[in-house]
């Protein structure tokens, strides 16, 4: 058996996809592999079935991090981000992994699983919910849509949605009124709990995107987790998109994301040192956000949620 | 992520520019605190605390008293339009203290727009019509390369340590796939 260690060091969202491509190593080559991991968010593997213990120094294992260079053409190519890191595996290994779900794949444990969620816990209830992540990190600050934007879906359902706020401490998570706050209170493993009792997902392009796909659906629940998207033009639809998520872009709408997603990186340089500094938003408006999330309204996205009510 | 060729080299184009350059005070802000007629009972907390001291050069803390000034501004009319209503005060009166609080809010609206791109916000916390208390976050640095955080790097011997010799609350997590972290 071949005894690999895969490697990957970027963001949650990356290794939520990266799940996908050792899941599907496995499905492509059944009996071929001994697969470790050596991640950020180690969390995001518990109770994965298809990792084994290996030692890196150990005879035989070997290692490889784990990139993406499909992304270099996700403006053009009909690629989804799914397939990133297997294009790059099969370059690597000489392999024929393929997609087989369209999503990535977390695990919860049966005892995660049985307990309340963590809303039910909070509320000493159970309560049908939607996730709402209204800000993000400092570095890629363009995805940002304004606060009072969030506050406005949320004042929308008040009284027929509750609203979950999320967030990790020490992001732009502003607060939201009439919400439940667990903004820096939630585990990553807490918040794929959180998201395996949700109803639905409201978020810019970012983790949660991923965990509404890949976080499997409970018991009984029979459609999609619902997710709305809000993601401007800075990214393809095709490459971020999942099924049964509206994914609201204005990839072909401006001149700044005529032909394919801006991929830049913020609406207006922080001055930290970053080099992202020199990746702007061509067009911000006096609200402070790129146009393309000034294209999404506040009323769009409550229709949008509207319809999985 | 994002893709390491970026197809138009990007530079900062006068938008973005004329943006940047105001995300600080403006050269012809005036701290009320300065003022002759500065009123304190109507000067919210910052983070619970008096809040910066005038003439402060740190730029998160001007911009904080940026934010308080302007909360100060809509308790100092919040106050004018309630002393008028108990007096009796003429509807134009109340109508002029009214529009006054309108334009103060949509400065706070406008302010809080200038920074959004920043991520600098200012949550108030309000005892009646009154903001009493900003609380501000200080925006960290972003962490440009991840910081690493693996349960899978190995620590050679961790889960032979008898739990005896683990100080203070240590919690040995063992995972079903047979990885050990504290």
């Amino acid at each position: 058996m071949e005894k690999w260690i895969f490697e990957n060091w970027l963001s949650p969202g990356d290794i939520v996809v990266l799940t996908a491509a050792i899941r599907d190593l496995h499905r492509a080559y059944p009996g071929r592999f001994l697969t470790d991991v050596r991640t950020s968010c180690p969390a995001l593997w518990e109770h994965n079935p298809h990792l084994t213990p290996l030692n890196k120094e150990a005879r035989g294992v070997r290692s490889i991090v784990c990139h993406y260079p499909l992304i270099h053409q996700c403006n053009t190519a009909p690629y989804h981000f799914i397939h990133g890191f297997m294009e790059y595996l099969n370059d690597q290994l000489g392999l024929r992994v393929r997609p087989t779900e369209f999503k990535g794949d977390i695990y919860l444990s049966r005892e995660e699983k049985q307990r309340p969620g963590p809303v039910e816990e909070a509320l000493g209830e159970p309560r049908p919910y939607w996730i709402i992540v209204a800000g993000g990190k400092y570095d890629y600050t363009i995805k940002w849509w304004h606060r009072r934007r969030w506050q406005a879906v949320v004042d929308h359902f008040k009284g027929k949605l509750l609203f979950v706020q999320v967030g990790e401490k020490g992001h732009y998570h502003p607060p939201l009124k009439n919400v439940l706050d667990l903004r820096g209170k939630t585990t990553l493993r807490d918040l794929i709990r959180l998201v395996y009792c949700a109803d639905g997902i409201l978020c810019p392009v970012t983790l949660h995107m991923h965990l509404a796909a890949a976080v499997p659906l409970p018991p009984g629940r029979k459609r999609l987790r619902s997710c709305v998207v809000i993601a401007g033009g800075r990214e393809p639809a095709h490459w971020e998109q999942y099924p049964g998520h509206q994914f609201l872009h204005t990839i072909g709408a401006l001149d700044c994301c005529r032909t394919g997603g801006c991929w830049k990186s913020r609406t207006v340089p922080l001055n930290d040192g970053s080099k992202l500094d020199e990746a702007l938003c061509a067009e911000v408006t006096p609200g402070g956000i790129p146009r393309c999330m000034d294209m999404t309204t506040p009323a769009q996205v409550s229709d949008l949620i509207e319809r999985f009510l | 992520m994002r893709p390491l060729v970026i197809r138009k080299k990007p530079v900062a184009n006068r938008k973005n520019v004329a943006v940047a350059t105001q995300l600080k005070p403006p050269p012809n802000f005036r701290d009320p605190r300065l003022r002759h007629n500065f009123d304190p009972a109507a000067w919210p907390l910052c983070n619970g605390s008096p809040g910066p001291p005038c003439g402060a050069s740190d730029l998160h803390e001007r911009r904080c008293i940026e934010f308080l000034a302007a909360y100060y501004e809509l308790n100092r009319l919040n106050r004018q339009l309630l002393a008028a209503r108990q007096r009796g005060s003429t509807e134009q009166r109340i109508r002029s203290l009214v529009l006054k609080v309108n334009k103060a809010m949509v400065f706070v609206e406008k302010l809080e727009d200038r920074y959004a791109p920043v991520g600098f916000f200012g949550e108030p916390m309000m005892k009646g019509v009154f903001y009493r208390d900003i609380a501000f976050i200080r925006p960290a640095l972003p962490l440009v390369y991840p910081a690493l955080q693996s349960s899978h790097i190995a620590i050679p011997g961790l889960g032979d340590i008898p739990p005896g010799e683990l100080r203070g609350k240590v919690k040995i997590r063992r995972f079903r796939h047979g990885k050990v972290d504290l």
